[in-house]
């Protein structure tokens, strides 16, 4: 018999670590206990996540809009400052 | 209780079915997956894993074949489905991607425990020789040699005929000793 013969015959059994039972059980009910709760989550998400897009699209609307508002409203503003400006400046040229 | 009495109970999803088949079989599940991975947390992870699914898997179980083969199969599949993982988080530990926690848990060190501590060196060789041999030549001779399974019992397994086996760990033996030779390790 060669080393490697002679190694592959030396091998002794290994015991496990006691209480594999208990061990395998606890394991059992840990995974069960986390799908339960993500499933849980994941239903409690469903709603969560419609509101959240209902409020982002109607935030996003509504910051649009007043976008708009200002712009128009601050170019309306520009014009009228500067007609004045025009104005002041052709009285001054005037006199 | 015989294994017929014990697959219904299984299949009824019986508890005191399921111990027995933990207190049955632990040792052999255990053996086969230390065997293989050489760690003991990670033989013990293992052995719950394959009960676990041999728990939820149970109705699909078609009787073709004895339970232990059963549970040979699914404890083999687990255990070089962790080595792939095991190799890759290798990997990522040499580019320094692992975190802390990862490290300590897929970073070991192998050493069969039912290996004496004279010939850890040639444990460390003869596992690094097994793992480059092609995969079928691996179980074959893990199966034969360090489980100690007769030829039979494998080519049930391994869903392959005796000869196949035989031919396998003839091949697996041959690449080893030859290995062996050119380090000057037989002499």
């Amino acid at each position: 018999m060669d080393k490697i013969d002679d190694f592959f015959s030396q091998i002794d059994e290994v015991k496990p670590k006691p209480f594999m039972k208990t061990r395998v059980f606890q394991r059992m009910e840990s995974q069960e206990v986390s799908s339960r709760f993500l499933n849980w989550n994941y239903e409690l998400l469903k709603p969560i996540a419609l509101v959240l897009i209902i409020a982002t699209l109607n935030a996003g609307l509504i910051l649009g809009m007043e976008a708009d508002l200002s712009s128009s409203g601050s170019s309306s503003i520009f014009e009228m400052v500067s007609t004045d400006q025009v104005s002041t400046e052709l009285l001054i040229f005037e006199q | 209780m015989e294994n017929d009495d014990l697959i219904s109970g299984l299949k009824k999803g019986e508890n005191e079915a399921f111990e027995i088949l933990i207190e049955k079989y632990s040792g052999l599940v255990f053996n086969l997956s230390i065997g293989i991975l050489r760690n003991r947390e990670w033989a013990d992870d293992i052995s719950q894993e394959v009960f676990i699914e041999v728990f939820r898997s149970i109705s699909k179980f078609k009787e073709e074949s004895s339970l232990e083969t059963w549970i040979y199969r699914i404890t083999l599949n687990k255990c070089l489905n962790f080595e792939k993982k095991q190799k890759r988080f290798e990997l990522m530990d040499g580019f320094k991607l692992l975190s802390l926690e990862k490290k300590e848990y897929w970073i070991r060190e192998q050493s069969h425990p039912g290996i004496p501590e004279e010939r850890k060196v040639m444990e460390r060789w003869i596992y690094g020789q097994i793992r480059k041999l092609p995969e079928s030549q691996r179980i074959a001779l893990t199966l034969h040699k360090i489980q100690g399974m007769r030829q039979t019992e494998i080519a049930e397994v391994m869903d392959v005929s005796i000869s196949a086996v035989e031919s396998l760990v003839f091949r697996a033996m041959k690449n080893l000793k030859k290995m062996a030779k050119k380090e000057g390790l037989l002499n």
